[in-house]
């Protein structure tokens, strides 16, 4: 379970985020909306360590985040907007490069198992050579190859077609119910946040969002 | 270690055309440059034609003393053939060297020994000329003194019976040893210079400025991946940014002082010329993390290749490893042995500024505090 309390941050005398206190429950895949420069990537990269909060706590499993970082970071997988990828190495190869530095050991077979369950069959292809589609897949499923608790998604699906977007949903979906996975998501994709997640957080005042979320016939949880 | 090696071999199988020739672009070149030196050297000297109309030792000894002169290229050849090449101008001058040469040195008959011919464009006939009259002089000399010895001998009916040839024989051992012409001159109060000065040896110079240029690009790696993307995800593996980068040091470090002793064992094979084992660590040590540190502050490898060319060009004229007469002045460059970067390779002074500046800015970069944190 994550859980986080009284969370604020502070950039250059500039409150970003303000007093955030939510938790997350195994199995639950958590939205988060808002206006660009809200503050939806500085909380996810709070929650994946890369910053640290002003001030505020965040517990992961029971565990302080200034428990110990490198315990905290074997339990999260981030996968931020950009492609973290070898781009001249192939599929396998950098499912290989990235378990290779993993914690968890994990044989090609499993490798291998883990793009084809979501749906990347191109095993052999250099990244170079692969749609934008099966990147943002590959993207996700090198995050995966620890096997971590938290899952923390800063727009995995920018840009891409509308086929690889349902199919990545559809993934993460099957991920919390049957594994127990925290998913926290970031899209402006309102249809894709939607179908997806369990519960929406809106960062921000920007009334617009909270309209929006109400024409979807869904409550805004303001952050 | 051995993860990060087998995700190392994985970068290396994909760049291996360019890793290897960066690892061996040190040795080619100073290979090359060496020959190319020897061969415009060679070519630089004057041709000069040698006949010999007998076999003799003494005959032979000339040939071999024209032969060691520094700035001639000596043919021996019939006498047709060396007047036809000197009429064509294709040798400077000719020297024959007549029958019965050693009798007559014997003899101490200094005429007629040799005969020599020059063209209108001849300019080392006079040098050539004026070594082979000190030489006949000098082994005329040689054998008036045995001739005076075998006198003396027989006048004091000496016991000993020594020969013409074992006199002679003995006169060179001792030229030899107490090698009476060569001295050192000195201004009054100045010590005698050295001549062992080490900047002088060209081949381990060329390779020690080819090595550091290799080194630098072959360093490129290190702004390539910290400035990646992919090299993001370590914070969510076993290994943190600077271990990984800390043991990917090391390994390149490792498979090029490897390389290094493959060149060491090629350059003594092909010139003789030798390298301790430790300079050449101390040295590949110290290029391989000054160009890590190097690596570590910049961003875009454009500026780095820039920065690396203008560093070694700055380092090979300065250091005197590729213009030795840049420092053949009247200055006292003492100091500079202790700046030199290639000090360890080429005087094996391991205890000079630059070791010491790379790990003391080692040292601040391995304590320095990590970008990710909690």
């Amino acid at each position: 379970m994550l859980d986080v309390q009284s969370l604020s941050k502070t950039y250059d005398k500039k409150q970003i985020l303000n007093n955030l206190s939510f938790s997350v429950k195994p199995g639950e895949v958590i939205g988060l909306v808002g206006e660009n420069g809200a503050g939806k990537s500085t909380l996810l990269h709070i929650l994946a360590t890369l910053s640290k909060p002003t001030s505020g706590t965040v517990m992961l499993n029971d565990q302080p985040y200034q428990s110990g970082i490198k315990k905290i970071r074997k339990q999260i997988g981030f996968v931020s907007q950009d492609i973290a990828l070898w781009e001249e190495f192939t599929v396998k190869e950098n499912m290989i490069f990235f378990e290779r530095l993993s914690w968890n050991r994990k044989n090609n077979e499993k490798l291998r198992q883990l793009c084809n369950d979501m749906k990347l069959s191109e095993w052999n292809e250099t990244v170079n050579n692969l749609s934008g589609g099966m990147k943002r897949k590959l993207n996700i499923a090198v995050s995966l190859i620890h096997d971590p608790d938290l899952l923390l998604l800063d727009e995995p699906t920018a840009g891409i077609d509308l086929k690889s977007r349902k199919e990545i949903g559809s993934y993460l979906s099957n991920l919390a119910q049957k594994q127990g996975k925290m998913i926290i998501y970031t899209s402006h994709d309102m249809d894709e946040i939607m179908q997806l997640c369990d519960r929406i957080y809106c960062i921000g005042d920007d009334p617009f969002y909270h309209k929006l979320l109400e024409s979807y016939g869904k409550n805004p949880i303001l952050l | 270690m051995k993860q990060v090696i087998a995700t190392r071999l994985m970068h290396w199988k994909k760049q291996w055309i360019g890793l290897v020739f960066w690892l061996l672009f040190p040795l080619i070149a100073a290979l090359s440059v060496t020959m190319i030196i020897n061969t415009l050297q060679e070519d630089a000297k004057v041709p000069v034609g040698v006949v010999l109309e007998e076999q003799t030792v003494a005959a032979e000894e000339l040939v071999e003393k024209i032969e060691a002169a520094s700035f001639i290229r000596m043919e021996v050849l019939s006498e047709q053939e060396a007047l036809h090449d000197l009429e064509k101008h294709e040798i400077d001058s000719v020297f024959v060297i007549h029958e019965k040469f050693e009798q007559n040195i014997k003899q101490n008959n200094r005429t007629r020994l040799i005969t020599g011919y020059q063209s209108d464009m001849s300019f080392a006939y006079v040098p050539v000329k004026e070594m082979i009259i000190s030489h006949v002089q000098q082994e005329t000399g040689r054998a008036k003194a045995a001739f005076a010895v075998k006198k003396l001998e027989k006048q004091y009916n000496g016991q000993e019976e020594w020969t013409f040839e074992e006199i002679t024989a003995k006169s060179k051992d001792i030229q030899r040893e107490e090698n009476l012409l060569d001295t050192a001159l000195t201004f009054k109060g100045t010590p005698e210079a050295v001549n062992d000065n080490p900047r002088l040896f060209p081949v381990w110079g060329l390779w020690g400025i080819f090595s550091l240029l290799s080194t630098l690009l072959v360093f490129d790696w290190v702004i390539k991946e910290k400035q990646s993307k992919a090299i993001q995800r370590l914070v969510f593996s076993r290994w943190s940014l600077k271990s990984y980068l800390l043991q990917n040091l090391v390994l390149y470090t490792v498979v090029m002082f490897t390389v290094d002793l493959f060149t060491a064992g090629s350059l003594y094979f092909i010139f003789g010329e030798w390298i301790s084992p430790i300079s050449l660590f101390v040295y590949r040590l110290l290029i391989s993390t000054a160009a890590f540190l190097f690596a570590c502050l910049f961003k875009k490898p454009f500026y780095y290749y820039t920065m690396s060319f203008v560093l070694t060009l700055v380092i090979g004229i300065s250091s005197g490893a590729l213009l030795p007469s840049a420092i053949a002045t009247d200055w006292d460059w003492n100091w500079f042995d202790l700046i030199n970067p290639l000090g360890p390779v080429l005087s094996e002074n391991y205890l000079s500024f630059w070791p010491a500046a790379v790990v003391l800015s080692f040292v601040l970069w391995l304590f320095r505090k990590e970008q990710y944190h909690a």
